[in-house]
């Protein structure tokens, strides 16, 4: 799989998969108290489509940055619109946040990836990668949603 | 052929979004239903004995208040009160003299291991229930260890609650209900 754009598809897929287990809970389990669907979220989102993509194929040599930036703002507009899970007013706010979260967390991911993929350890790199950076988000989080 | 690199994200996109659009509009009514279905049956919880209940506009000026169910024996309140982490939405079933019944949380995003037990903690809730209708932290109330202001905001919570049934919440209608 060498598509370059494989970090979005994965995105896509994880975003929906999730968004459609709050659906699936909120019907069913109504008293259950999920997770907000704010920064936190999207960060663990982002990180756990950038995990898949580091180990679904070989390596992106080079990202184009404004089509990856063009579609994560889309899922990020698109998605949580068509499960009913952020309001109409919110949505422009929580789709730009949510954009520059994900280019960030990218950005982060692959420089900090890149440098601890050395030697047989290199295996786990993406997953503390994502570790790491989650555990940053969450001290910055209440800043931006 | 040539094969357009971005259009597998795009199909990805487009068939997630569809999938969801599609469940959340056959989801919904049920969603519903299960939310009306849940909500008596904690009401019935919160206040026993209570056979029905009716929903009351709230017209006091206490913002702690959120929503008010009126029954024979007494009353479920809602409440959304200020917590650590964002707000904290409650039930609080109080009988007609003003004492607590029950108490549920509905909603918070508190601190894992420390306010998220405002949940569960049974030590915690239990000392709100037949014991008075004023409640502050540190006097008749032991926080939660770790977890003051969540403490403090389920305490505002019970005695908005009790107080709107006494009379002691003066600018609502408790006065002309049950005070």
């Amino acid at each position: 799989m060498k598509n370059a754009y494989r970090l979005n598809t994965f995105l896509a897929a994880v975003t929906g998969l999730v968004f459609l287990g709050y659906l699936l809970i909120q019907t069913y389990s109504p008293a259950a108290i999920l997770p907000p669907v704010d920064l936190m979220l999207v960060s663990g989102l982002s990180l756990l489509a950038l995990v898949l993509e580091s180990y679904s194929g070989p390596r992106v040599e080079r990202r184009v940055w404004p089509m990856v930036a063009l579609l994560g703002g889309v899922t990020f507009a698109l998605l949580p619109l068509a499960a009913g899970l952020v309001a109409l007013q919110e949505l422009l706010r929580f789709t730009v946040v949510s954009c520059g979260a994900f280019l960030v967390l990218t950005f982060l991911f692959t420089a900090i990836c890149e440098r601890l993929a050395s030697g047989p350890a290199g295996r786990l790199a993406p997953l503390l990668s994502a570790g790491v950076l989650f555990l940053a988000v969450q001290g910055c989080s209440s800043l931006f949603l | 052929m040539k094969r357009i690199p971005w259009l597998q994200p795009v199909a990805a996109l487009l068939l997630a979004a569809l999938v969801l659009f599609a469940s959340s509009a056959v989801l919904s009514p049920i969603a519903k239903e299960q939310e009306e279905q849940e909500l008596q049956s904690i009401l019935s919880t919160l206040l026993p004995g209570a056979d029905s209940f009716t929903q009351e506009a709230y017209t006091g000026e206490d913002e702690a208040i959120s929503a008010v169910y009126k029954a024979e024996n007494g009353y479920v309140i809602e409440t959304v009160t200020a917590g650590y982490a964002g707000d904290i939405t409650m039930l609080v079933g109080v009988h007609s003299d003003g004492s607590i019944s029950g108490l549920v949380v509905r909603d918070m995003q508190e601190t894992y291991g420390l306010g998220m037990k405002a949940l569960s903690d049974v030590a915690f809730l239990s000392q709100f229930l037949w014991n008075g209708t004023s409640f502050t932290v540190g006097e008749n109330v032991d926080a939660l260890t770790g977890a003051t202001v969540t403490s403090k905001a389920v305490a505002k919570a019970v005695t908005s609650a009790s107080a709107f049934v006494t009379g002691a919440d003066i600018g609502s209608s408790a006065t002309e209900w049950g005070g």
